[in-house]
């Protein structure tokens, strides 16, 4: 038993010599394993049971593995977090951009006001107040947004450095659309349905009119 | 001296006390979200003070703060690098501008939040989002009626 003990601390150490001092989950894998293989020959009744609870952690292993890597933590955090708080920053951009409008238009009413008798100026200048007023919830988004953003950025970290541990360097490669080879009627409407696009992957109009053109 | 001269009175006096809030007192508005600047300023606007300079951090309106004479500074917590608590702790801690009237108007509404802004010196505490009369209610608490 005591040989045994020694030679699962000696693997332990000589593989942090080899690994910088961190070992993934392969690595331990790797020790169980041979712990395992190395235990022949006349074994006491202790010896079986450490076997038993080494096979057991083995298994253990293995399984929270395959549960890990099921989960594609390489995938999520190099391309699905990102892509979600690409999202989530557009949300505030586009936010943005109406609250300004509306102050615009505000702005307007109030300068229209100037030009209007008292009674007039005074309901113009009230809903130009209300409609100021309103447009606090670009703030407060923008905040509660800013929150969640931060979140998923400490996430992305997480399933990385998980990532890392387990080996998963499972990543959807981007494909290049190529419009003329697709079947369009064997596509699924999930495929269609992918919502508004980001600002700078987006379309404009005039590349649309030329797409439509072209067809 | 009857009733209704009593009330012309004090008529007067609360119209001169209205008076006794300079409108052209200058304001300092400080929010990193351009939105909220302008919603500030707007309101401000129709309130009748229209002397109003703006910054976007903690950091910008303290060096603001020391190159001119402000009557009021409104800002919001929740900025980077220098927040409004770290801007309301070092307005007070400086011997030129710690009598400054400061008003927090901010998003954060949890009770240590408030406490911690009181505590530093705060006059005022308004919660975002916020309307109009509620700016003027607690303008009037610190500068008094206008």
């Amino acid at each position: 038993m005591q040989n045994n003990t020694a030679t699962v601390n000696d693997r332990i150490e000589n593989v942090k010599e080899n690994f910088d001092n961190k070992i993934s989950i392969d690595e331990v894998t790797q020790v169980v394993s041979e712990v395992m293989g190395s235990i022949r020959g006349d074994v006491t009744v202790d010896s079986l049971h450490l076997k038993d609870e080494l096979k057991e952690l083995l298994s253990y292993i293995d399984q929270a593995k395959t549960e890990i890597a099921a989960l594609r933590p390489k995938e999520y955090g190099t391309n699905r977090i990102p892509e979600a708080s690409n999202e989530l920053d557009a949300i505030v951009s586009g936010t943005e951009a109406a609250a300004e409008k509306i102050m615009d238009a505000a702005d307007e009413l109030g300068t229209l006001a100037e030009k209007c008798d008292d009674e007039t100026n005074n309901r113009l200048v009230e809903i130009s107040t209300n409609l100021f007023e309103a447009s606090c919830f670009q703030d407060i988004t923008g905040q509660r947004v800013t929150k969640v953003v931060r979140t998923l950025s400490h996430l992305e970290d997480r399933l990385s450095a998980l990532a890392d541990a387990i080996g998963d360097d499972d990543v959807d490669e981007k494909i290049e659309d190529d419009d003329r080879e697709k079947d369009y009627d064997a596509m699924s409407n999930e495929e269609f349905l992918n919502g508004p696009q980001l600002e700078e992957e987006a379309q404009d109009q005039a590349a649309i009119d030329a797409l439509f053109d072209d067809f | 001296m009857g009733i209704n001269q009593t009330k012309i009175l004090l008529n007067s006096y609360k119209e001169w006390e209205k008076m006794a809030v300079d409108m052209s007192l200058s304001i300092l508005i400080v929010d990193d979200y351009k939105t909220m600047l302008r919603i500030i300023r707007n309101l401000l606007k129709q309130l009748g003070f229209h002397n109003v300079d703006e910054a976007t951090d903690g950091a910008e309106a303290l060096n603001k703060l020391r190159g001119k004479n402000y009557d009021l500074v409104i800002s919001d917590w929740n900025m980077e690098p220098m927040t409004g608590y770290e801007l309301l702790k070092e307005v007070r801690s400086d011997d030129m501008l710690k009598s400054l009237p400061f008003i927090m108007v901010t998003a954060e509404s949890k009770t240590d939040n408030v406490i911690a802004a009181k505590k530093a010196g705060v006059n005022n505490y308004i919660v975002k989002p916020f309307n109009a009369a509620t700016l003027k209610s607690k303008l009037t608490s610190v500068l008094g009626e206008f």
